[in-house]
């Protein structure tokens, strides 16, 4: 006992160094942490919450906001163009989706057979992806113009009649899905990656077990692949609700609102029309939007999500 | 939008640096100094000009104004070329009285930055005690506006700036941030209004008030394949435009001639933004004075019809959004003509290999008429030296100053037009009648959004899917719900 004793004043002095070296240790770890801390308070959380004050007001950047409650909100029900907006999004969101995440998936599959070549066709898969959509939407614009465009030149050379690609009501979203295409080199190199990860036993276990290539994708290959295919799909969605760029190359949202995005919607009424409180309202909407899509996913995700072949 | 026009025009500008012009003679008119009688006749000239008035009732006032100024200046007294007043103070002040910076935000890329150095370098030697911090910007003053905006938030904007088409209304009218430049002009014995072109004018006003000083100006005109012309056995369109025979009838047989004849894959391409110049062409105009849309009354949809058949019938390329491929198509000698603005006259010198010119507008209905872009010089309301941004706003549009901005614009002053050389080339002369002859659309406080409700209306119709009629009505129910009426 009297050992014990002796030694509990040591002991005690021990933890207390030791927290004081923990307390010294956070603190070093924040003092890392600030920076990124700062940025992320002053660059995003404070501008959700700017963008939720200013949607609660009337404010054109000069003139100082004035409170208009909901006043803003209401106003979307009333813009045809909120309603064209969410139409193209939500299309595009869906169709660009499939091929973000299906085709790319089909095309990593490919990708990750050994064989001659394999390495050229993962280099020409994911090559475009390097070149800014903004760049390549102005060649796409070139080679599908109406009048003066190759792709028309080939269809008439062949015998069939000139379309509209960009200049169609009907044929302008379609034309932009497509060209979506041009950037599923970074979820192609995602699945590919996954794919490579794979532990090869578990393909060996179920060959022994006399399985078809089918059943080992369905088996083996889509589970394991499964939190892969649920980052693409989250980062999919964002990134389709964002879609920006390529219609304000080759379309500026039109012919007829037909490739007027949410976010262009939001650009126009921000800093064409200076709708500041209205455009912050669209972003409010939106940026719920976005979470609710993506908290659904991650909701679902427990069905069909199995990290280490297990359900999440 | 911000004009998706003025933003392709402005990145045209940036990128290919510019023309032009020479001289042009139609001096006279009005003289407007601080003598109570041409007070009178000006502000009864603004009184008008803000609620709106037709070509020929400016004319009319315009013509008065200057009978009575020609009057006034037979007996005027001796004036000082160099007194500055400012509406603060009473007494005149000296050129070398007025001192202090002044911060300047002016296009700054190619021969625009070289000339505005040129404008600087005049002003400072008018003015040397003044500095002037310029703020160059990169490219046309549309892509920057939103960061004009900021500046006028954070109470920190320029003391005078380049402003174009809608901005002084959206200026004055969202945040009161431009100073009313009326009692500097009313002060000042050497500001002759008269002598600016009066489009121009009209361009800087807003409520009857002038916050801008008129500094360019561009009208839409067209540009043809001289070679085609002639291999289709056509009168040059120089001539009939000045025989006043350049008219609807001539237009379409030359449309049809040039590529029947001329070797052209289409007789005429336009850009789908242009849609208010077809209207101004026959006479139709888009809103009234009053900010109500009329784009379905009157020659409007006639003009858009007229148009679109062009297109229907494969005698123009569908009008493309962006791109640039009018312009290449007509470079590349596919297109006998394009209907555009004058800016790209010299950068298209020794690309093609065809013989080009450029002319005015073809009248429709018997009316010559077509849109102008037009660009002002105005002084923020938080200006901290209002005395020394006014002495640079005057100096640099007075002649001299507008003389060295004419190589990159159309001046708005004859006198300028004049000492510029305007009268040297045709095409020159055509298009400062097509800016005589120019009008635009009344600007709203809603900025753009006018271009893109029309815009997004008449898609259709340039695809062939809608009728002018149909388009023009889809395009008045999107104008009043984007200008809220």
């Amino acid at each position: 006992m009297p050992a014990l004793r002796a030694g509990k004043p040591k002991l005690t002095w021990f933890r207390h160094r030791q927290n004081r070296w923990r307390k010294r240790d956070t603190l070093t770890a924040y003092l890392f942490l600030a920076p990124w801390l700062i940025g992320l308070l002053l660059f995003y959380i404070g501008p959700v919450i700017a963008a939720i004050y200013y949607s609660l007001t009337d404010y054109s950047i000069i003139s100082s906001p004035k409170f208009v409650g909901l006043k803003n909100y209401r106003s979307l029900i009333e813009d045809s163009q909120v309603v064209s907006s969410m139409k193209a999004t939500l299309t595009y969101t869906v169709f660009s989706l499939i091929t973000y995440v299906v085709i790319s998936l089909f095309l990593a599959l490919l990708a990750n057979k050994p064989g001659r070549g394999v390495g050229a066709f993962r280099i020409l898969v994911f090559l475009p992806s390097i070149i800014p959509l903004f760049a390549a939407g102005v060649l796409w614009g070139w080679l599908f113009n109406t009048d003066f465009g190759l792709v028309n030149y080939v269809l008439n050379l062949i015998g069939l009649p000139s379309q509209g690609f960009f200049q169609s009501p009907s044929q302008a979203l379609p034309m932009v899905i497509v060209i979506s295409l041009w950037g599923l080199g970074s979820s192609f190199l995602v699945y590919l990656s996954g794919l490579q990860s794979i532990p090869t036993d578990l393909y060996e276990a179920i060959r022994i077990d006399g399985a078809g290539m089918l059943r080992r994708f369905w088996h083996v290959t889509l589970p394991m692949l499964s939190p892969v295919i649920l980052f693409n799909l989250v980062i999919g969605v964002v990134l389709s609700f964002q879609v920006f760029d390529i219609s304000w190359v080759l379309t500026r949202g039109g012919p007829a609102d037909s490739t007027l995005f949410w976010v262009l919607l939001i650009y126009r009424r921000a800093f064409e029309e200076f709708r500041m409180g209205y455009a912050s309202a669209l972003a409010v909407v939106f940026f719920v939007s976005v979470v609710t899509f993506t908290g659904l996913i991650f909701r679902t995700s427990r069905w069909w999500v199995h990290y280490e072949g297990r359900r999440s | 939008m911000i004009p998706l026009k003025t933003r392709i025009l402005g990145f045209d500008r940036a990128q290919k640096g510019l023309y032009y012009f020479g001289k042009h003679s139609n001096k006279g008119g009005l003289v407007r100094n601080n003598d109570g009688e041409k007070e009178t006749e000006t502000s009864k000239l603004i009184d008008i000009l803000a609620k709106g008035i037709s070509r020929r009732q400016f004319l009319a006032v315009s013509g008065a104004a200057g009978l009575s100024a020609v009057a006034v200046a037979c007996g005027s007294s001796e004036s000082s070329d160099t007194t500055v007043a400012a509406p603060s103070t009473d007494a005149p002040v000296t050129e070398e009285e007025i001192g202090g910076e002044i911060t300047l935000w002016a296009w700054g890329a190619g021969l625009e930055g070289d000339k505005t150095k040129e404008r600087i370098a005049y002003f400072n030697s008018k003015y040397p005690n003044v500095k002037v911090n310029w703020e160059p910007l990169a490219k046309n003053g549309y892509e920057e506006y939103p960061a004009l905006l900021a500046r006028f938030a954070s109470g920190n904007a320029p003391d005078v700036m380049r402003v174009l088409n809608f901005q002084p209304t959206q200026l004055v009218a969202e945040g009161d941030a431009l100073l009313a430049l009326d009692d500097f002009i009313a002060a000042d014995p050497d500001i002759d209004m008269a002598d600016f072109l009066a489009p121009t004018v009209l361009g800087g006003q807003v409520n009857g008030k002038q916050y801008g000083m008129p500094d360019n100006t561009e009208p839409y005109v067209i540009y043809y394949n001289k070679d085609a012309f002639a291999a289709a056995g056509l009168e040059d369109p120089q001539v009939l435009f000045g025989q006043g025979k350049w008219d609807q009838a001539s237009f379409e047989s030359s449309i049809n001639a040039l590529m029947s004849k001329g070797g052209m894959k289409f007789g005429l391409a336009f850009e789908a933004w242009n849609y208010d110049t077809f209207c101004f062409m026959g006479g139709g105009t888009v809103l009234d004075s009053d900010q109500k849309p009329t784009i379905d009354q009157g020659a409007s949809p006639q003009m858009l019809d007229f148009f679109a058949k062009l297109v229907k019938d494969g005698k123009s390329p569908s009008p493309v959004v962006g791109g640039g491929a009018q312009l290449e198509a007509f470079r590349n000698g596919e297109v006998g003509m394009y209907l555009m603005g004058p800016w790209w006259y010299g950068a298209l010198a020794g690309t093609t290999k065809f013989k080009y010119d450029v002319t005015g507008l073809p009248s429709f209905n018997g009316v010559r008429a077509g849109k102008l872009e037009l660009g002002s010089l105005a002084i923020s309301s938080a200006s901290k030296n209002p005395k020394a941004a006014w002495a640079y706003v005057k100096t640099v549009t007075d002649t001299e100053g507008l003389k060295i901005w004419s190589a990159v614009a159309t001046p708005t002053r004859r006198s300028a037009l004049q000492a510029a050389g305007f009268n040297d080339e045709q095409w020159k002369k055509d298009a400062v009648a097509m800016v005589e002859a120019g009008t635009f659309t009344p600007f709203t406080t809603k900025g753009s959004a006018v271009d893109a409700a029309v815009s997004a209306a008449l898609d259709s119709l340039w695809a062939g899917k809608s009728t002018a009629a149909a388009a023009t009505a889809d395009a008045v129910k999107r104008l009043n719900e984007a200008l809220g009426s």
